[in-house]
């Protein structure tokens, strides 16, 4: 029996430090951003906020951050206005090619982001908008589609169409009976996606790398040539700052939606 | 049976933002790429030369050696990384769904937040994590080691790298595979006899293999596609197709040379995944056709 | 009277002409022609897959007809989308919003018709009182309410917008049978006091005879039978309407002569209710287990069988009687002497006047009759 138990302990052990080792990376990084050395080596004794003096302190970076912030949030309402109407349609009504389309939906997550990139930025050009932060919210937007369309259609499912025809037969009109009724319902599900969605964009950096000029760069477009190049604590200090940044989205989109009214 | 509502040809307009946004920022793109490789090189302006058509593209990459090199590293990486994935996913997934619920959650929590930081982000820490003088390597000397261990800029750093990057998806399929089989089915097979090993072997390794395959798909594709690992973590030998795209695009400004290879790349996604699906049909074929009873 | 454009309220007459729907190229309901006089209350009585929910949903119009007209109070609505019919209808499952409290959801119909808030507030309170809902049980959610206070919920929201027309999905099929009692007395009192015309669907015989004032039998999408409870149970048009109603000994006739009628199995009718002529060859007669007594032998229509089985019932005790080769024949003992047991030989006697000859076979793609 001991040996038993001990053998069980020791596959616990294992787990969550496994577990713990997926965490690392991330843990490491944002331990190292503050560091006050020219190294990308935690800090020894002292803590210092030098780097992220630094971010706030430059131009390109403070730039960075906004255009992030824009595309964020126009690739987020993006992937909401295309995905729920999508959603609602695919999980309620039946019609031609509606099975090929929710397919057509998932492809832009499986192609790698490169391929796609080198055939968007002639597109792009060709459509005269080239330089612009809405051709890179667009792009973002075909990542944050799939994800609002598979959750809100589940969720959708899920609730049926039953209570919207109970609104229905109530006297409410179809839109009346989708914001009174399906919307309140299926508003975790919508959250999570719009979170998801604001997370993909802001994280981005493959199509923002062949989209984005220096006036829309992002934020994990600038972190990019930096990682490859020179590697200083200040692309810690960014990786924590864009972090942050997710973690505030998050909250703020999870809030938004999710408070009661 | 529930009939569909009242037809109404209007429901159709809520087609029309997503089915927009796919036609010309996904299809458009995917064709134009497709045109884009047969047109001939431009030099220094504009993508190409309008009008021309060409087969020079793809005829340079075949005739050129160190592009067959890149595409077979690209498949053998993609193999090995999906290979250790699945092993690595297998066991922290059955280590996951072993766990009472709230520690379950917690560990999903852990698996999951990785992926809601930057992939950068991740990138930057294993840099910092596997660098010369970073606490592997510090590890390793308390260990009794002579010199530091490269682990980055060569082939263990790609490998690294992108089985992290692509790891919390396939144990996310897999946690989910395993949940939904009963358990009671292992106490059934427990009841009748079967070891603790023995109930794993003929009961939940079979039920599970639908997951494994699923995931294996979902890693394998894309780890075909494999860049940020590769180019981050790896060094000029660890060159994929997709990072030869970027190369020959963005780097040489060689824009249909690029596109050649992201079509190449494309065919062998289609390809791989075919033959995938024919293997894990094969694997999986006796529980498909109880599934289709059910 | 009531907003423009939609249907007046109260006690108005239902009125189907002719309705068909398909699914996918297969006909779901076929012809379906029907009256529901002002303020009654009809059964729509049918196995599942029949058609019953289908029709249902056509008259709320969730459903648009391929075929045919609907009318509600002389108010043509085939065309009108459910929200400007002033339908109430209960789902099978109630389908009561889960973020509303019972009294949201009650409120709900009068919100969407814009009655002032007080008028509301009163209405609603008004409503739930008469189903009988505590005023602890009006603040909560419908996932702590109980089946049978959800589906006091379900009723109060279908009346409290006074409807032209009731719509009843099955509503007390998901209830426990003493609550099901109790629940159709209560629906058959609101719905006397009210008057308000109510459709009422369900596979539940007893509670279809039990409530109507008419029923139809609705089968494999057609209407096979409309009629008062009593007279379809006892006069059914088809063999199928007559085993869907209750327990029934469908005797085929061998051959019909002048002095009388020889039943499969060589048993022997001589007195009738209908002319010897009435009769062929081929035809069933009905014969209901509490149709039969206890004969003595020599009686005219008296049959000798023996006792193959004998099922107590509670209330009723039921015989299996083997009357001829191949033929049993079940009856319903009467209370007063006690009933035989298996192996004994009973005489069986059958009064003409519990004798139906069914008029016409099943319609065809119905071989299948209810089990």
């Amino acid at each position: 029996m001991e040996g038993r138990c001990l053998i069980r302990w020791s596959v616990r052990l294992l787990g969550w430090s496994w577990l713990l080792l997926l965490l690392s990376p991330i843990l490491y990084a944002c331990w190292v951003s503050f560091t006050p050395s020219e190294l990308l080596t935690p800090p020894a004794g002292d803590w210092s906020l030098r780097w992220y003096r630094a971010f706030f302190g430059e131009r390109r970076w403070m730039r960075a951050l906004e255009n992030s912030l824009k595309v964020a949030s126009l690739s987020l309402a993006g992937s909401l206005l295309c995905g729920l109407p999508l959603a609602y349609a695919s999980a309620r009504f039946r019609f031609c090619g509606g099975s090929v389309l929710a397919w057509a939906v998932l492809l832009p997550l499986g192609v790698p982001a490169v391929v796609l990139g080198v055939g968007l930025l002639p597109t792009v050009y060709a459509l005269g908008l080239w330089g612009s932060s809405l051709a890179l919210a667009l792009a973002h937007t075909l990542l944050g589609l799939p994800v609002v369309y598979l959750l809100a259609r589940t969720a959708l499912e899920a609730v049926g169409p039953d209570l919207e025809w109970a609104a229905r037969g109530l006297g409410a009109t179809p839109w009346r009976a989708v914001f009174r009724v399906t919307l309140p319902l299926t508003r975790p599900a919508v959250a999570a996606g719009a979170v998801l969605a604001l997370v993909l964009s802001l994280n981005e950096f493959v199509l923002s790398l062949f989209l984005a000029t220096p006036e829309t760069e992002t934020l994990p477009r600038v972190v990019w040539p930096n990682l490859r190049y020179s590697l200083s604590p200040l692309v810690a200090a960014a990786s924590g700052i864009l972090m942050a940044v997710t973690a505030l989205g998050t909250a703020l989109v999870g809030w938004l939606w999710l408070r009661k009214r | 049976m529930v009939p569909p509502e009242r037809r109404n040809p209007w429901h159709l307009l809520l087609l029309v933002p997503a089915v927009l946004l796919l036609a010309v920022f996904f299809a458009g793109p995917m064709l134009l790429l497709l045109r884009v490789s047969l047109f001939a090189p431009a030099g220094s302006r504009g993508f190409y030369q309008p009008g021309t058509w060409t087969i020079g593209n793809y005829a340079g990459l075949f005739t050129d050696g160190y592009f067959r090199e890149v595409l077979t590293f690209t498949l053998l990486f993609a193999a090995g990384v999906t290979l250790l994935v699945l092993v690595v996913a297998y066991l922290l997934a059955l280590f996951i769904h072993s766990l009472p619920p709230r520690q379950k959650a917690l560990a999903l929590a852990a698996v999951v937040l990785p992926k809601l930081a930057s992939m950068l982000v991740a990138v930057c820490g294993l840099q910092a994590l596997l660098s010369g003088a970073g606490p592997v390597n510090e590890l390793l000397l308390a260990l009794g080691r002579a010199g530091p261990v490269q682990l980055t800029r060569n082939l263990a750093g790609a490998v690294i790298g992108e089985t992290y990057l692509l790891l919390p998806y396939a144990v996310l399929l897999l946690v989910v595979a395993l949940g939904r089989i009963d358990p009671a089915l292992l106490a059934a097979a427990r009841g009748l006899g079967a070891s603790p090993w023995g109930a794993f072997r003929r009961v939940t390794l079979p039920l599970s293999l639908p997951g494994l395959a699923a995931a294996g798909q979902l890693t394998l594709v894309w780890a075909l596609g494999a860049f940020v690992g590769p180019l981050l973590l790896g060094g000029p030998e660890e060159t994929t197709l997709a990072v030869e795209v970027h190369r020959q695009a963005v780097e040489n400004n060689r824009w249909p040379a690029g596109a050649a290879v992201a079509v190449v790349l494309i065919a062998a996604f289609v390809l791989t995944l075919t033959a995938w699906a024919a293997l894990a049909r094969a694997l999986t074929w006796g529980k498909r056709s109880w599934k289709a009873d059910a | 009277m009531g907003e423009p454009g939609t249907v007046p309220c109260a006690g108005a007459a239902l009125e189907l002409e002719g309705v068909g729907f398909a699914f996918g190229g297969a006909p779901v309901l076929s012809g379906v022609s029907l009256r529901v006089e002002p303020g009654s209350f009809f059964s729509l009585l049918g196995p599942s897959g029949g058609g019953k929910t289908t029709l249902l949903r056509l008259v709320g119009g969730y459903l648009a007809p391929s075929a045919g007209r609907l009318g509600i109070g002389g108010r043509d609505v085939t065309d009108l989308p459910p929200e400007r019919r002033n339908v109430g209808m209960v789902f099978q499952n109630y389908a009561l919003f889960p973020h509303l409290s019972a009294r949201g959801n009650v409120a709900f119909g009068l919100e969407m018709r814009q009655v002032p808030r007080r008028e509301r507030g009163r209405r609603v309170e008004a409503m739930l009182d008469r189903v009988g809902l505590t005023a602890a049980e009006r603040d909560r959610r419908p996932s702590r309410l109980s089946g049978g206070q959800q589906q006091r919920v379900a009723l109060a929201r279908a009346l409290v917008i006074e409807p032209a027309l009731l719509l009843l999905d099955e509503p007390l099929a998901n209830l426990d049978r003493q609550l099901r009692e109790q629940l159709r007395g209560e629906l058959k009192a609101l719905q006397r006091r009210t008057e308000v015309t109510t459709l009422f669907v369900t596979h539940d015989r007893e509670e279809a005879l039990l409530l109507a004032d008419r029923v139809g039998i609705l089968a494999a999408g057609r209407l096979l039978q409309v009629g008062e409870p009593r007279d379809v149970y006892h006069r059914p048009r088809c063999p199928f309407v007559a085993r869907l109603l209750g327990d029934a000994n469908l005797l085929p006739i061998a051959s019909a002569g002048p002095d009388g009628v020889f039943l499969a199995g060589g048993l022997r009718l001589t007195r009738l209710p209908d002319p010897p002529g009435a009769y062929a060859p081929g035809q069933r007669i009905l014969l209901r287990p509490e149709g039969c007594r206890p004969g003595a032998a020599g009686e005219p229509n008296c049959w000798p069988g023996r006792v193959v089985a004998s099922h107590f019932l509670g209330a009723d005790h039921v015989v299996a009687l083997d009357v001829g080769p191949g033929v049993t024949l079940r009856m319903r003992w009467p209370s007063g002497g006690p009933p035989p047991a298996a192996g004994e030989a009973v005489q069986v006697a059958v009064p003409p006047e519990a004798l139906w000859l069914i008029p016409e076979d099943d319609p065809e793609g119905m071989a299948d009759g209810p089990s």
